[in-house]
C-alpha cells in the first residue's frame, strides 16, 4: 500500500488514493522509457498497450573506472554471483563487473595448460557457470576455451576432427552454453546443422536441432528441376540450406531456445528444442514484429539473442529496430521495449546481446559501447505477478489482478486469457466465453460455450421441450387447417401475395423440373422476386463475413470490403447470367435473358439459404457439429449446382450434358471478363501514376 | 527575489549519483581580485559594473563583470592549448562563427571563422554604441557576416541581422553558429549547463559523459513542414529558447529574443569534441528538402531563396554569487518572457482531460459504416464533476475533446456545434456554468484533414520545397510505417490563420475558452509564390494572432506551450516531468514548470496514462501543478482500432475510486501547502527530492523503493512527507 505522510508537527496522514487499481508493488527511480508501447492481437495487428519497462540504468561503460571497452559482442550476467561478463572483440578481452556495474576484473590474458599466456582475439561468445568458470567462443582463434576465474585453461576446443564436422567450414564459435552434465553447446559460424555439441572433455559428440528448410513454392519448383537436370545444371543451381542458429539459450528443464533470421517466416524466429532435438513451439505462434512496412511488404525483424529467465520468460532481441520481445513461458507476447536511437536512455544503436538478472533486463550496445538495464515498471510487475498466480495454479486469486491489468490496458490480450482461464477452472463458464472472445482465443472459447451449453439446456431443459412442444403443434394445426380449407381463401391468398415472392423460390427449390418449366413455356416471371433473393444474395455474403459464430470466424472487422463483397455476390451472379445469355444464343439457347436471370437466381435459392442457416447455426454448435454445417453448406452448393442444370435444360432446352457444358463454358467466360477488367484497371493505374508523377512535375517546375 | 533555488532538483531519472559534494562551492578566489587588463585588448564600453573589451587586431572580445572578476571571453582562453581537439575541431576552437554554405553545385561544405577570416585578414571591428561590431568577411566565398555585441542591463546581446548577410559569389549560408564557446567551461570548473530540453535537463560540467552523442535539438521543436520520416522515438521539445552555464561562481543565460524559429540548442560536455563544455545556438537559415517525385527516384531542393529581413538576437544575462544557480536563469527568463507582469496565477486544482465523442465502426443491416459515438455526455461529466468536486474540494478545469463536430470531421474550427448525442442544450449549459469549474474546447486552427469551413487542401495547405503540400501522416506503432488507413492531415498556410480566426470568432456562440492545441506548440516554414517563408515568420503571424484572441476576450489553453505563446495563455496543461533523458545530461529539472509558475496555470500530465502513477504523483507534487486525468464515462464502447485506442485507465465508470481518492490526497497535500509559490529545491539524498514552498513549508518525496532517512525525517517508500515551518 502506497502511503504519502503529512507530518504537521507530530500528526501524520496518509494518502491512500493509489493503492486501488493500480496496487503497484514499490516503484524504483526508473525513467520512462521515450516511446509508446503496443502489442499485436491475433491477427498480427499492433495496437497501443502500456509500457511495461522503464530503464533503470545506461552504463556506458568506458565512464567506469577501469574499463576499456571498443566492441562489446556478448553479455552473460551470472546470477549466483552477481557478476556481469562482457566479451569485448575490439579489446580482445572479458570484461567482469558486479550488478552496480563497479569493475571487477579483466581477463586480457589466459594461462594455457602447458604454461604459457595466450591472448584472446575476438571473442564473440561468453558462458559462465555457476562456480565461476568462464567459457569463451575465441572467435578469431578459432577455438573454445573453459578457463577458471583465476584465468588458468582447463579446456581447449579446437577445430573438431570427427568426419561429421564439414572439411570446408572455419571452426569459428560465436556462442557457447553448458548444460547441468558440462556438455558444451557452441554455435558455430556457417554451419546450418543446429548447434554442436562437445562432451566435458571436449570431444565433439553430435549436432543438436536444426533450422527447417520452408517448402515454399520456389523452394519445391526448384526441387522438381534439380529432378532432372544433370549435375553440373544442379550445381548451378542455389542450394537451400537450414538457416543457421543465430544465438541461443537454455532454461532450467533443460530446453535451448534459438533464434534465427528467417526472412518473412514470423514463426521460426524463435525455437524451442527439446534433448530430442524437436522443435517444440505449436505452429501458429509468431514471434517479433508481424506488420510489414508499408513499402516494401517486408517484416523487419532480426533476431540476433536470446534469453531465458527463472521465471521462463523469454526476451528476444532485435537487431533491426533495437526492441526486446518479452514473452511468457507460453510464449505470449507480454511486451516490447527498447528502440533504436541515438543518445537517448532507452534507445539502442547496435544491440548486440540480451540476458536477464533478477527482473531485470540487460542490453549490450556495440556501437554505443553502453549496457541498459530495463527494469518492469508498476504495470509490468504487476504482469508479472498476476502470470505467477497463474501459473502456479490460484486461478482466483489471478483473477482480479488481470481484471485490473485489462483496466488499465485494454489490448493486453494476455489479461483477458488469464481471465478466461481462471474463470473456465471455476465454472463461470459464460464469463470465460467472454474473456475468450476479447482475448480472441477461439479454442478457449469453443471449450467454455460446450460447457456453458451443456449447463444452460440442463438448467432450461423444460422450457426447450414445451417449446418444441408447441412448434410441433403449430405446424401440425396449420397443416390439418389448411387440408380442411378451413382458413378463409382470402387470407391465405392475401397471406400468399405477400410470402409468394420471396417463397417463390422455395417452390422452385422442391418441384424443379415443373417450376422451371412454367418459367420457360409461360414466361410470365415477375423480376421482383429474383431481385429480392438476389439482395439476399448479397447480404448473405456479408452476414457470412461478418456474423458466422465467434469460434469459426477467422475474419477480421477491419478487412471487411462492402464493394468486394457485392462483386463476389451480385456482380458475379449478373455477370455470370449475361455470360450464359451471350454463349447460349451462340449455342442455339431458346431462353431469353429474363428467363436465365430468374431461373439462375432461383438455382441459388438453397446455397443462399444454407448460408444462412450455417450462420445462424454457427452461433449453437461446437467444433466437432460444425462439421455438420460445414456438410450443409456444401449441400447447399450441390443442390444449387443441381438446379442450375435442370434450370438450363429447362429454360434452353437443351440436355443435361450440354447444360453442364454450358455453365463451364460461362464460367470460363466469366474469369476471362474478370482477366481483361483487372487488366484494363491495371493500365489504368499505371495511366494515373504517370499523370499524377507528370503533376508532381510540373508543380515542381513551375 | 521571490524563489531561490539552492541546489538541483532531481526527477526519476535512474542516475544514481550521491549528490553530497554537488553544489558548487564558490571559488571565493577570485571574488574579491579585479583582473588585470588583458594584453592586447581595449576597453570598448561599460555600463553598469561591466565592460566590454576587444583586440581589433584578432577581433576576441570578453565581458567581464567588475564586482565578481567574472570573464567571459568570445573564445576560451587555455583554446590553443587543448589537447583533445582535432581536426577541423581545433580550429572551430578558435572561432566565433562556424558556417555551413552551399555553393553553386548544391554541394554543401563547412568552414570557420578562424581560417576562412581570421588567417585571411577578412576581420574588422569598429565600436558602437555601448558594444562593437564585428564584420566578418568570408573573401573567398563572398559572404559578409556582420554582428553586433552590445552591454545591456543584465549582460549583453549578440545580434544578427540577416539583411546585412551578404552573398555575392554563389554561395550561399547554410547554416550559422554564433560565438560556439563564448558560454563555456574548461576541465577544471564546475558547474553545470541548463538545457531547456522538456521540462529542462542538467548536464554537469565534466560529467564523464563523453562517448554518448552531443546535444542537439531544434528550438520549438522540428520544422512540421518537413515530411521527415517519424521516429519512433518521441522526444521532448524545447519550448524555451534559452540556454545556459553555471560555471564556478559565475553563470551565463542566453535567451534568443528572436530567431527562435531558425535556432537549435547545443551542448557538448568536455572531451566530446574538445576540452570544454559548452552550450550554444546555431541557426538553420536555408532548408534543403529530399523528396520523390516518382518511385525508387530521389530529388534534393535547396531553398535558395535571399534571407528573410529577421533578426537574430541573442540576450545574455549574466549572472554572480547566489544568482549564479538554476533561481538566477529562471528569473532570467520569467523576465524575458512575461515582462515585468507580477504573479498572482495560483495552482492547486485538478485538470481533467475528457473525451466526450468517438468515432467508431457502426453497421446498418450488417454493412459498416463510421460513426460517431458520445462516450461522455453532459450528465455523466456532470457526475464526474460533482463526485470529484465534491470529494477534494477543488476546482476543476476540463478539457473536451471530440466534442463538437468541426473536430469529428477532422476540419479547422470555424463554429463549435457540440455533438447531438452528449445530450441536450441545457444540460450542457449546467456544465459550462457550474462553479469552480472552467471548461475549455479543443479547436484547431492550423491544421485539417478534411477540406471545408473555407479551407481546401489544394489552395489552403502549406506546401514545402517541393511545391507539394506537406502531408501529416499517422504512423503504426510497431514499424513506424504510414498508416494508410488513418486520415491524413495538412497544415494551414500561416497567411490564412487570421481569416480562419475571424470566421470562428464571429460564430463563437459563447465559446470562450478554447483549446489552441497546435497553434502554440508548432511552428513551419512554408513555400508560396517561389518564396520560402521562414518559421520566424510563422511564430510572428501566430504570436499576432494570439495577441487578438486574447484582445478580443479568449481565455486560451494549450499543450506544453512554446514560449512565444506563453504570455496570451491562461492554461498550460501535459507538462512533463522530465527530460527527453539525453545520456549527456545528468537530471532533469522543473526548469519550464519554474519559469510559468505564477504566471500560467498548469497542470502535469494525466497521472492515469502513466505505468508507474506513484512516481508521477510525486513528480506532480514537486512541480507544483495541477493534477490531470485522461477520462471517459462509457465503458461498453471498445476503444481497440479508435484514436482513443491509446488511452490507458480512462474508463471512469471503473476507475472512479481510484481518481476520487487520488484526487482527496492532492486536496489534502494542497490544504497544507497552502497554495503558495515553490521556492527552492534540493537533493539530500539519492532519490529524494525536497521541494521548499514560499511560506517555509518543506515536502521531503521519496522516490525509491525503500523508506529513506534524511537528519531526523523518516520518509516512505513512494511517499512523501510535508513539514510545516513553525
Amino acid at each position: 500500500m502506497q502511503k504519502g505522510k503529512l507530518m504537521k508537527r507530530t500528526k501524520i496522514r496518509f494518502a491512500a488514493g493509489l493503492m486501488a487499481v493500480f496496487l503497484f508493488a514499490m516503484p524504483c527511480t526508473a525513467a520512462e522509457v521515450p516511446y509508446s508501447g503496443y502489442t499485436y492481437d491475433e491477427d498480427g495487428v499492433s495496437h497501443a498497450a502500456m509500457n511495461g519497462y522503464d530503464v533503470s540504468k545506461t552504463v556506458m561503460l568506458n565512464t567506469v573506472e577501469g574499463v576499456q571497452c571498443t566492441e562489446p559482442a556478448d553479455l552473460f550476467v551470472e546470477d549466483s554471483r552477481g557478476e556481469i561478463y562482457i566479451a569485448d572483440q575490439g579489446g580482445n578481452s572479458v570484461i567482469v563487473l558486479d550488478t552496480e556495474y563497479r569493475h571487477l576484473r579483466t581477463y586480457t590474458e589466459f594461462i594455457m595448460p602447458d604454461g604459457s599466456c595466450s591472448s584472446l582475439n575476438k571473442p564473440a561468445g561468453i558462458y559462465v557457470d555457476s562456480n565461476g568458470k568462464l567459457y569463451i567462443a575465441d572467435t578469431g582463434n578459432k577455438r573454445i576455451l573453459a578457463a577458471d576465474p583465476d584465468g588458468k585453461v582447463s579446456l581447449v576446443i579446437n577445430t573438431p576432427t570427427e568426419p561429421q564436422y564439414p572439411d570446408n567450414i572455419e571452426f569459428q564459435p560465436t556462442k557457447l552454453l553448458v548444460n547441468s552434465s558440462g556438455s558444451i553447446y557452441a554455435i558455430v559460424r556457417g554451419i546450418s546443422q543446429g548447434a554442436l555439441v562437445f562432451a566435458p572433455d571436449g570431444t565433439f559428440q553430435r549436432y543438436f536441432g536444426s533450422n527447417k528448410v520452408k517448402a515454399s513454392f520456389k523452394v519445391v519448383t526448384d526441387w522438381l528441376w534439380k529432378q532432372i537436370m544433370n549435375d553440373e545444371q544442379r550445381a548451378s543451381m542455389s542450394r537451400y540450406v537450414p538457416v543457421e542458429f543465430l544465438s541461443f539459450d537454455m532454461d532450467d528443464l533443460g530446453f535451448v531456445y534459438t533464434v534465427s533470421n528467417q526472412k518473412g517466416d514470423a514463426h521460426s524466429r524463435l525455437a524451442k528444442f527439446n534433448f530430442l532435438s524437436d522443435n517444440v513451439v505449436p505452429s501458429q505462434k509468431k514471434f517479433g514484429d508481424l506488420e510489414s512496412t508499408t513499402d516494401s511488404g517486408y517484416v523487419y525483424t532480426y533476431p540476433i539473442d536470446v534469453s531465458v529467465d527463472d521465471s521462463g520468460c523469454i526476451s528476444v532481441l532485435d537487431f533491426e529496430r533495437g526492441r526486446v520481445f518479452r514473452y511468457s513461458s507460453e510464449m505470449e507476447l507480454l511486451f516490447v521495449f527498447g528502440r533504436t536511437g541515438k543518445g537517448i536512455a532507452g534507445t539502442l544503436v547496435s544491440p548486440a546481446a540480451v540476458d536477464n538478472y533478477k527482473d531485470k533486463t540487460l542490453v549490450l550496445d556495440s556501437a554505443a559501447v553502453t549496457v541498459t538495464e530495463f527494469s518492469p515498471n508498476g504495470f509490468g510487475r504487476k504482469v508479472s505477478s498476476a502470470l505467477e498466480l497463474y501459473q502456479s495454479g490460484q486461478y482466483e486469486a489471478s483473477i482480479e489482478p488481470w481484471r485490473e491489468i485489462a483496466a488499465v490496458s485494454e489490448q493486453f490480450t494476455l489479461a483477458y486469457s488469464g481471465m478466461a482461464d481462471a474463470e473456465y477452472m471455476l465454472g463461470n463458464y459464460e464469463s470465460a466465453m467472454n474473456n475468450y472472445k476479447a482475448a480472441d482465443d477461439r479454442e478457449g472459447y469453443l471449450r467454455a460455450f460446450r460447457m456453458y451449453r451443456t449447463e444452460k439446456v440442463r438448467e432450461n431443459f423444460y422450457v426447450v421441450f414445451i417449446l418444441l412442444a408447441v412448434i410441433i403443434a403449430f405446424i401440425v394445426l396449420y397443416l390439418i387447417f389448411k387440408k380442411r380449407k378451413i382458413l378463409p381463401n382470402r387470407i391465405t391468398d392475401s397471406v400468399k401475395a405477400i410470402i409468394s415472392p420471396v417463397f417463390r423460390p422455395i417452390n422452385v427449390m422442391f418441384r424443379p423440373i415443373i417450376s422451371f418449366e412454367g418459367i420457360a413455356y409461360y414466361k410470365k416471371e415477375k423480376i421482383l422476386s429474383p431481385c429480392i433473393w438476389l439482395a439476399l444474395l448479397f447480404f448473405s455474403g456479408v452476414v457470412q463475413y461478418r456474423y458466422t459464430g465467434f469460434a469459426f470466424n477467422y475474419n477480421t472487422e477491419e478487412n471487411f470490403n462492402v464493394l468486394m463483397t457485392l462483386f463476389s455476390t451480385v456482380v458475379l451472379a449478373v455477370l455470370f447470367v449475361i455470360i450464359n445469355w451471350l454463349v447460349s444464343s451462340l449455342s442455339e439457347g431458346k431462353g431469353r435473358l429474363k428467363e436465365i436471370f430468374v431461373s439462375t437466381v432461383y438455382a441459388l435459392t438453397p446455397y443462399i439459404l444454407s448460408v444462412f442457416i450455417v450462420t445462424i447455426a454457427s452461433h449453437f454448435v461446437v467444433s466437432e457439429e460444425y462439421m455438420l454445417l460445414q456438410f450443409l453448406y456444401y449441400l447447399g452448393i450441390i443442390w444449387s449446382a443441381i438446379l442450375l442444370i435442370l434450370a438450363y435444360n429447362a429454360i434452353h432446352d437443351y440436355s443435361t450434358v450440354k447444360s453442364v457444358f454450358i455453365i463451364v463454358i460461362s464460367i470460363f467466360g466469366v474469369l476471362v471478363v474478370l482477366f481483361f477488367t483487372v487488366l484494363i484497371l491495371a493500365v489504368f493505374q499505371q495511366v494515373a501514376n504517370i499523370l499524377m508523377t507528370m503533376w508532381n512535375e510540373i508543380m515542381y517546375r513551375i | 527575489m521571490p524563489f531561490k533555488f539552492k541546489g538541483l532538483l532531481s526527477a526519476a531519472t535512474g542516475a544514481a549519483v550521491l549528490l553530497s559534494g554537488f553544489i558548487v562551492a564558490a571559488d571565493t578566489s577570485m571574488a574579491e581580485q579585479i583582473l588585470p587588463e588583458e594584453p592586447g585588448f581595449t576597453e570598448c564600453a561599460r555600463l553598469d559594473e561591466r565592460i566590454l573589451c576587444a583586440d581589433f587586431e584578432n577581433g576576441e572580445f570578453y565581458i567581464e563583470d567588475r564586482t565578481s572578476a567574472s570573464r567571459w571571453y568570445s573564445t576560451p582562453v587555455g583554446a590553443k592549448q587543448d589537447e583533445y581537439a582535432q581536426g577541423i575541431n581545433k580550429t572551430n576552437l578558435y572561432s566565433h562563427i562556424l558556417l555551413q554554405y552551399i555553393d553553386e553545385n548544391g554541394s554543401e561544405n563547412i568552414t570557420n571563422s578562424y581560417a576562412a577570416v581570421l588567417k585571411r585578414n577578412g576581420l574588422s571591428l569598429e565600436k558602437i554604441e555601448n558594444g562593437i561590431k564585428i564584420i566578418y568577411n568570408f573573401k573567398e566565398l563572398g559572404i559578409t557576416v556582420p554582428v553586433e555585441i552590445s552591454l545591456t542591463q543584465y549582460g549583453f546581446e549578440v545580434k544578427l541581422r540577416l539583411e546585412e548577410i551578404s552573398e555575392t559569389k554563389g554561395n550561399l549560408i547554410y547554416n550559422i553558429t554564433l560565438f560556439p564557446f563564448l558560454s563555456s567551461a574548461s576541465l577544471s570548473d564546475r558547474g553545470f549547463m541548463l538545457l531547456p530540453d522538456g521540462c529542462g535537463a542538467i548536464s554537469l560540467l565534466n560529467n564523464n559523459r563523453h562517448t554518448a552523442e552531443a546535444y542537439r535539438e531544434p528550438v520549438y521543436g522540428e520544422d512540421a513542414i518537413e515530411e521527415v520520416t517519424a521516429s519512433s522515438v518521441n522526444k521532448e521539445r524545447v519550448c524555451i529558447p534559452a540556454a545556459g552555464i553555471k560555471r564556478n561562481n559565475s553563470a551565463l543565460f542566453a535567451f534568443l529574443r528572436s530567431g527562435g524559429g531558425y535556432a537549435y540548442v547545443n551542448a557538448c560536455n568536455s572531451k566530446m569534441v574538445n576540452g570544454y563544455n559548452s552550450v550554444y545556438f546555431d541557426f538553420q537559415l536555408r532548408r534543403s528538402y529530399t523528396f520523390s517525385l516518382s518511385a525508387g527516384d530521389e530529388n534534393v531542393e535547396i531553398d535558395r531563396s535571399p534571407l528573410a529581413d529577421d533578426e537574430i538576437l541573442i540576450n545574455y544575462t549574466m549572472l554572480e554569487g547566489d544568482d549564479a544557480e538554476l533561481s538566477g536563469m529562471i528569473l532570467a527568463a520569467q523576465r524575458e518572457i512575461f515582462g515585468g507582469r507580477e504573479r498572482n496565477v495560483k495552482n492547486g486544482g485538478i485538470f481533467l482531460k475528457t473525451i466526450a465523442a468517438c468515432e467508431i465502426k457502426k453497421s446498418f443491416l450488417g454493412i459498416p459504416y463510421t460513426g460517431t459515438a458520445a462516450v461522455t455526455t453532459y450528465k455523466q461529466l456532470e457526475e464526474m464533476l460533482n463526485e470529484i468536486g465534491e470529494s477534494s474540494g477543488l476546482d476543476i478545469s476540463v478539457l473536451l475533446k471530440n466534442f463538437h463536430s468541426d473536430e469529428i470531421d477532422g476540419k479547422v474550427t470555424k463554429r463549435i456545434n457540440p455533438i447531438n448525442s452528449l445530450g441536450s442544450k441545457k444540460e450542457m449549459k449546467r456544465i459550462f456554468d457550474r462553479k469552480n469549474t472552467d471548461v475549455f474546447v479543443s479547436c484547431s486552427f492550423d491544421r485539417f484533414a478534411s477540406s471545408g469551413n473555407g479551407v481546401n487542401r489544394f489552395f489552403d495547405a502549406a506546401r514545402n520545397l517541393s511545391k507539394a503540400s506537406t502531408r501529416l501522416y499517422s504512423y503504426l506503432l510497431s514499424t513506424f510505417s504510414v498508416n494508410r488507413s488513418a486520415r491524413t492531415g495538412y497544415l494551414v498556410v500561416p497567411d490564412k490563420l487570421y481569416g480562419i480566426y475571424e470566421k470562428f470568432r464571429k460564430k463563437s456562440d459563447g465559446f470562450e475558452q478554447i483549446d489552441i492545441d497546435t497553434l502554440a506548440t508548432t511552428l513551419y516554414s512554408w513555400c508560396k509564390n517561389k518564396k520560402t517563408n521562414s518559421r520566424e515568420k510563422d511564430k510572428r503571424l501566430v504570436t499576432d494572432l494570439l495577441k487578438q484572441m486574447k484582445a478580443d476576450g479568449f481565455i486560451l489553453t494549450a499543450p506544453m506551450a512554446n514560449a512565444y505563446a506563453l504570455p496570451f495563455l491562461n492554461y498550460v496543461y501535459d507538462v512533463p516531468a522530465s527530460s527527453s533523458g539525453f545520456m549527456m545530461c545528468d537530471y532533469s529539472v522543473p526548469f519550464y514548470q519554474s519559469v510559468i509558475n505564477g504566471f500560467v496555470g498548469y497542470s502535469a500530465e494525466s497521472v492515469n496514462q502513466s505505468a508507474t502513477p506513484e512516481d508521477s504523483f510525486l513528480s506532480l507534487l514537486e512541480s507544483g501543478g495541477d493534477i490531470a486525468f485522461t477520462v471517459m464515462y462509457n465503458s461498453d464502447i471498445p476503444l481497440k482500432g479508435t484514436s482513443a485506442e491509446g488511452i490507458f485507465a480512462c474508463r471512469y465508470n471503473e476507475q472512479r475510486e481510484t481518481v476520487i481518492e487520488i484526487a482527496k490526497d492532492y486536496a489534502r497535500f494542497r490544504n497544507e501547502i497552502d497554495n503558495v509559490f515553490i521556492s527552492g529545491y534540493e537533493f539530500p539524498a539519492d532519490g529524494v527530492v525536497k521541494t521548499v514552498f514560499s511560506n517555509g513549508t518543506v515536502l521531503f518525496t521519496n522516490h525509491n523503493a525503500r523508506e529513506v532517512s534524511v537528519g531526523a525525517e523518516k520518509i516512505p517508500a513512494g511517499g512523501y512527507i510535508i513539514r510545516r515551518q513553525q
